[in-house]
Parts: structure tokens; C-alpha cells; sequence
């Protein structure tokens, strides 16, 4: 597989191309020839609003994707995606109550997702503490049942929310959006993500053999129970701080890996990395058309399921799946 | 010191009565023991027991300790499941990388030199040229001689096959047992097999324990048996069965029913 060297260098020159176009691309259109003028409107659209909009695009894209990855090879389930243990819905409830209660200010719903998102797992992993901790699909089955809790407490906020005012914002909240990201908003969220990506990448080996029948691995020298509960902590964690400042995202955290490994079907760091990649740059496009395709920005989660939708439906028509 | 020691070790599974019970057992070191019995009779329940895989209860050493943490566990003992659970595409020589986990530390990658001994052991099982191949491609014979050769890598002094020959063909299953006997049988490794094929058993090993019911039932080395000692043992679980010995192997045979009874 000789062009497998090419793949990374290939993907992070696309990469770098939709950095490039997300820098350049929106409402206030940017081109070289303005910044070269030293425009100082130019200026300041590319580094209050384009900047840290396209690092929290490349940040949370990586993020997802590499949460995703994890989540398909510990839950040995090829369409595991991040929300498989109820991060998500969790971090819905806790923007929710921020919205109903505490006025929807950008930092209470950030606090308040972030919290409902750790909250949820940690309901997840007490459950699946009282079922078989070797099989995988307690963690799943548990997952369903808080996903089901919290999607009813949503629709429950939802139903008591002022109709005029609140319900949109839930709802626009729950379609995700990167407008509005400032540099005081990124920080945070680079660091977890970078920090908890990086012992992701760093531990990749053992998370591979995670994906082993829990006997095996244990005979392999795995100490099955901490390093699953370690990387399911490390992966809801980066998808907390993600979901907790965009809302929602959909897709990227299952269609990125899934594009690196039929590209790269040896797995491992390299296709982690491809995968981090992708997802950087699939979250970029979409967010370049979120903001060009028409007059009001679009929410993200709508452009990223067209990109889904028929991924998913060719990779079930695929018949040579990297899946047993 | 022998290499596996049970004193009255007993182990089963949660919420149910012991499904093994009370078996003392010692296994020296370059024995090769094949664990055979009927379906139910808890062969595989006591691998996972020594395993530590399941609750037990009773005396387990492995070469003279008692296993602690999972990692000092497969240092002592490697293991070639019935079936292995890969389950998406990994290149063959990943696959026997696998077991250095137990002598890697957490996040360190194996060296040029594991890399060049993986190929090896390749070699050896007679896989070579494949390294680079989709172990999700290879027949079931192949992926079982690429396990050993992680187990191997693991380079433990106890090896366990858990019914190797379940999913192979005839071919097959001599193909894995020749390559375990060749490279296992003259050194110091001590390998325990569980089978349901007693004459594959008989051919490849050099000790046969007998379990039925859960409990021990005998406990026979080969060179040292006859055909009536092995036939009256084997028909503790096989009955109406009876051993004769026929181009150096003992063979196993059906008796015919009598014309009466026909």
C-alpha cells in the first residue's frame, strides 16, 4: 500500500485549503489583497470572528472524529458514534435548563452542557456497573436508557419553554452553530481537546486491543476495566467540551473515522490521525457553507446529516466493509 | 516447581453452583496436557478459572505464584481462543505485536527489533510474506497459526489452546498442532489444550486429563499407558468405545453394536 504515505501529507493540504476558505468565506467576504492593504475592517472580521471560529471548527472537528474512532473500536460497533453513551443528550438537558432557567447566557449554557454531558455518562456507567461489565453492550444498553431519559426530560423542557423565545433557542441549540465563537470561548475547549485527544493518540495501542473480546484482551495483559472506564472518560470529556460551547454536531464523529479507515484500512495512529484530520476538514466545508449558502447562517447539524445521510446509505451498499 | 498447581480449585460462574469442582491438578514444566471431555463437562470453564477469567475458589500457582494483576498474569500465560474476537482490518504483523502488551509499558510502541522478532515467529508458523496482509482476509487456518504466533510473541512458560481444532478443518487442525508441537515441545513450555477430538488429543499430547461432570475422572500419560488402562479410563465419558494402537498412535474407536441389538 504505497500510497498510503501520501494520505496524511493529501488530507492536510485539503486541510489547510479549508482553513484557508473558512478564513476567507462568509458574510463579509476576505481576500489576501484586503488583509496585504492592511484593511483594518479586514483585519478585525479575520481576528475577532474568522480565527477563532476556524480553530474551534478544526478543534471540535478533530475532536469528534477522534472520539468516534475510540467509540467504534471500544464498543466493537462500526456506527458507534460519540453519542453512543449519552454525552450529547446529556449536554441538551443541561443547555436546556439554561435556557428555561438561568436566562441562556453563553457561559451558564455552556456550564450547564458540559455538566448535564458528564452527568449523563456518569448515569451510564453506574448502570452498566450493575450488568455485566465485560460485555460491551451493557455499556450501550445503559447508554439507550440514559439517551431515553434525557431526550424525555428535553422534549419535557421543551413543552413548559415560552413558545416565542426559548423553544427556538433550544431548538437552535440542539442543531448546533459556530457563529458566535469568540477567542474567550476557544480556549477552554482547545485545551480539553487537545489534552484529552492527545493521551487518546497516545494510548491508541491499548485502545485497539479495547476492542478485543474482553477475555482476550485481559490475557494480553490489559486491565480491561480501568482502561476502558479511562478512555470512555477521556473521549466524553473531549466531546463535552466540544458539544458544551457548539451544540450539537452530527455525523462528523462517524463519518471522519469511517472515511480514514476505508482509506487507510492498517487502523492504528496513522488512521486515527487521518481520521482527526477529516473531521477537521469536513467541520471547516461545513461550516463555510453554514454561512454562505444563505442570507441567516444555517446550523450546522443540518449540513453535516446531508453529509451523512448518504455516506452511511453508500457504506451500507459498500461490500467490502474494514468490519467483520 | 511445576508450572500449573490446582489444589481443590473450583470455578464457575455468577449466580450458579460450581461448574467445576474440586480439582487437584499439577502440570511440570514441557508437558504437553490435553483436556478432554464432553460438552458441558466444564473444559473450558476451568482454562477460564486458571485465567482468572471467572469467579474460583481454591489453590491456583502458576509457575509457583498465584496470578495477580492481569499483566503479570500474561507474562505466565498466553492463550489461543477457540476463535479470535478481531473484528475490523489490521495488518497480520499488528496482530502478533499484540502480545507485547504485557512487556511494553502503557505508552511506548514496540522497537525495530520486536518488529524484526514478530516477522520471525511469522516465519516460523509459516506465515511469512503475509505481514502486511488484512487479518480480516485470511482463512480460519491461517488466522489461527497468526494467534500462536502471538502467543508466542508473548513468550510466556504456559501456553492454553481452548479447542484450537473447533473451527478448522482436518488440514487445518494437524497444520496448528504440528506447529505448536514443533515449536513448543522441546523446550520448557508447558501447553494445556482442550479438545473434543481424543485422538488428536492422543496424537499431540503427552498427558490426557479426563473431566466429566465438572469433576476430574483421570489422568493418564501416554507413554506410560495401554490400550486397556486408556481404553477403561475413555470410557468413563466416551462409552462403548475402546483404544487400540495402530501406526504408533493410539486410535479411539466406536465399538459396533452387538447383532442383538440391531
Amino acid at each position: 500500500m504505497t500510497h498510503r504515505k501520501f494520505l496524511l501529507p493529501a488530507a492536510l493540504l485539503i486541510l489547510a485549503a479549508a482553513i484557508l476558505l473558512s478564513l476567507c468565506a462568509g458574510r463579509y467576504p476576505l481576500t489576501p489583497a484586503d488583509l496585504l492593504s492592511g484593511d483594518e475592517m479586514s483585519w478585525k472580521v479575520l481576528m475577532v470572528l474568522r480565527v477563532p471560529r476556524t480553530i474551534m471548527a478544526v478543534t471540535a472537528g478533530a475532536g469528534l472524529a477522534f472520539a468516534g474512532s475510540v467509540y467504534q473500536l471500544l464498543f466493537r460497533n462500526p456506527l458507534a458514534a460519540p453519542d453512543i453513551i449519552g454525552v450529547s443528550s446529556g449536554a441538551s438537558v443541561g443547555a436546556s435548563v439554561s435556557i428555561l432557567f438561568f436566562g441562556g447566557g453563553l457561559l451558564t449554557n455552556t456550564l450547564l452542557a458540559f455538566t448535564g454531558g458528564l452527568t449523563a455518562v456518569g448515569l451510564a456507567l453506574l448502570l452498566a456497573r450493575g450488568g455485566d461489565r465485560r460485555n460491551t453492550a451493557t455499556f450501550v444498553l445503559a447508554g439507550i436508557a440514559v439517551n431515553a431519559l434525557a431526550e424525555a426530560a428535553v422534549m419535557f423542557l421543551k413543552y413548559a419553554a415560552d413558545p416565542n423565545q426559548q423553544l427556538a433557542a433550544i431548538d437552535f441549540w440542539t442543531m448546533g452553530s459556530l457563529a458566535g465563537i469568540t477567542r474567550e470561548k476557544i480556549l477552554p475547549t482547545v485545551l480539553c481537546v487537545g489534552f484529552c485527544g492527545g493521551l487518546l493518540f497516545l494510548l491508541q495501542r491499548q485502545i485497539t486491543l479495547l476492542a478485543l473480546d474482553p477475555d482476550e484482551a485481559a490475557l494480553l495483559g490489559v486491565d480491561v476495566d480501568r482502561m476502558r472506564h479511562l478512555v470512555l472518560i477521556l473521549a466524553t470529556l473531549t466531546v463535552a467540551s466540544i458539544v458544551s460551547v457548539t451544540g450539537l454536531i452530527s455525523f462528523i464523529g462517524l463519518l471522519a473515522p469511517h472515511i480514514a479507515r476505508l482509506l487507510d484500512r492498517r487502523g492504528g495512529s496513522h488512521a486515527l490521525a487521518l481520521s482527526g484530520v477529516i473531521g477537521a476538514a469536513l467541520l471547516l466545508l461545513a461550516d463555510c457553507a453554514a454561512r454562505t449558502l444563505s442570507s441567516s447562517e444555517i446550523p450546522i447539524s443540518i449540513l453535516t446529516s446531508f453529509m451523512g445521510a448518504p455516506f452511511l446509505i453508500w457504506l451500507i451498499a459498500r461490500r467490502d466493509s474494514v468490519w467483520q | 516447581m511445576a508450572m500449573i498447581e490446582l489444589r481443590q480449585f473450583s470455578a464457575g460462574y455468577p449466580g450458579r453452583d460450581w461448574t467445576v469442582r474440586n480439582v487437584d491438578l499439577t502440570i511440570q514444566p514441557g508437558e504437553t496436557v490435553g483436556l478432554i471431555g464432553p460438552n458441558g463437562s466444564g473444559k473450558t470453564t476451568l482454562i477460564r478459572g486458571i485465567c482468572s477469567r471467572i469467579p474460583s475458589s481454591g489453590i491456583c500457582r502458576l509457575a509457583g505464584e498465584t496470578p495477580g494483576s492481569a499483566k503479570a498474569l500474561a507474562q505466565t500465560v498466553s492463550m489461543i481462543p477457540q476463535r479470535t474476537s478481531i473484528l475490523f482490518s489490521i495488518p497480520v504483523l499488528d496482530v502478533v505485536l499484540m502480545g507485547l502488551n504485557s512487556r511494553l509499558p502503557l505508552l511506548a510502541q514496540p522497537s525495530a527489533a520486536q518488529r524484526q522478532a514478530a516477522r520471525d515467529l511469522l516465519r516460523q508458523v509459516g506465515m511469512d510474506g503475509r505481514e502486511e496482509q488484512d487479518f480480516l482476509t485470511l482463512s480460519e487456518g491461517q488466522k489461527q497459526l497468526v494467534i500462536l504466533a502471538r502467543a508466542l510473541m508473548q513468550d510466556t512458560p504456559v501456553l492454553l489452546l481452548d479447542e484450537p481444532d473447533s473451527a478448522l478443518d482436518y488440514n487445518n487442525k494437524h497444520l496448528l498442532l504440528d506447529t505448536v508441537r514443533s515449536l513448543c515441545g522441546n523446550r520448557e513450555r508447558t501447553v494445556l489444550l482442550t479438545m473434543h477430538d481424543v485422538n488428536l488429543a492422543m496424537q499431540y499430547c503427552t498427558r490426557l486429563v479426563l473431566l466429566k461432570g465438572g469433576e476430574l475422572c483421570g489422568d493418564l500419560r501416554l507413554a506410560e499407558a495401554d490400550a486397556e488402562s486408556l481404553s477403561s479410563a475413555l470410557r468413563q465419558i466416551y462409552p462403548g468405545t475402546h483404544v487400540i494402537r495402530a501406526g504408533g498412535h493410539w486410535i479411539m474407536l466406536k465399538e459396533e453394536p452387538s447383532c442383538a441389538n440391531r
